[in-house]
């Protein structure tokens, strides 16, 4: 998997590369967790993108192959406002990888975000093993935009919303 | 009525704690619900369920006041919970008492409101 860069236009990049364990997803889910909380001035916007990454980083170490996984956040300046990209990497098994594909696919093609969301918990209420919800949740509880890439056997998802007000860099400070 | 045959659960980062009172069993739950707490959670609803039944209690109230945060498994445990409910029969009542400082617990838990809006509701506090 190639160490990710940040964008031309990214006021603020944070990606951490780990082995895909438990544990350490959730130390690193701790660091975004400040992170969001950090940057995003509103407790309510910083929840959803911090849901967002909580439910892209459990899905990247659940089903990884490979021997690392990356989470990436990045503040990119957009023409007129700034957007927030979680991006969750990954190299994953063919089967998983055309799931992930079919699920993503109806997400993107919805279109309206809430009710797919509430078709999925009615198919899948009993139905043992896996929740299947959180690509799902990310954009109807979250409000976010989900796209993807795959490449090869790598898998990449990328969560986005645009953010209204954030802390800048000379707010930090201090 | 029967006394409560369902324990506490405690681990490193997430708790259950059962009581009954009349009624009403009520369940809170702390820490974060994370994949960690996934599989012990939906063991412990199956369990919960079986109380349920047997002590005929007309409610179930979730505490969910002390949790930082719920994954999308969590909350499928929750909804095979309320199902199996439903599947049963029961009419028990199912409220979720919440923090209203914390958004994204009555953001989270307004799906399972309205995936069942006749058994299901919030209560900020």
């Amino acid at each position: 998997m190639p160490a990710p860069e940040p964008s031309q236009n990214a006021s603020l990049f944070l990606c951490i590369t780990f082995f895909p364990s438990e544990r350490l997803a959730n130390a690193v889910l701790r660091l975004v967790s400040s992170f969001c909380g950090m940057v995003l001035d509103d407790a309510n916007v910083s929840s959803r993108f911090y849901m967002a990454a909580h439910e892209l980083a459990e899905n990247i170490t659940k089903y990884s192959t490979g021997p690392k996984v990356s989470l990436e956040l990045a503040m990119e300046e957009d023409e007129s406002s700034y957007i927030l990209k979680i991006r969750a990497r990954n190299e994953a098994s063919p089967e998983r990888l055309r799931e992930v594909e079919r699920r993503l696919l109806e997400l993107k093609t919805a279109s309206d975000p809430v009710k797919h969301y509430d078709e999925l918990i009615n198919e899948t209420a009993m139905i043992e093993g896996v929740s299947g919800l959180g690509l799902a949740r990310v954009c109807a509880e979250g409000g976010l935009d989900v796209d993807y890439k795959i490449e090869g056997n790598e898998l990449t998802i990328i969560a986005h919303a645009p953010v209204g007000r954030w802390r800048a860099d000379e707010q930090l400070k201090g | 009525m029967s006394s409560l045959k369902v324990e506490s659960v405690v681990t490193d980062s997430f708790g259950i704690e059962p009581t009954l009172r009349d009624d009403t069993l009520s369940v809170k739950l702390t820490g974060t619900g994370d994949m960690a707490a996934a599989a012990p959670l939906g063991s412990y609803f199956r369990t919960l369920q079986a109380e349920v039944i047997r002590l005929s209690v007309s409610a179930v109230e979730f505490d969910v006041r002390a949790l930082y945060f719920l994954n999308s498994s969590c909350l499928k445990a929750f909804i095979s919970f309320i199902c199996g409910l439903a599947g049963q029969g029961l009419k028990c009542k199912i409220q979720f008492l919440t923090d209203a400082r914390l958004g994204w617990q009555r953001r989270s838990l307004t799906a399972l409101e309205r995936m069942s809006p006749e058994l299901v509701s919030i209560a900020d506090t």
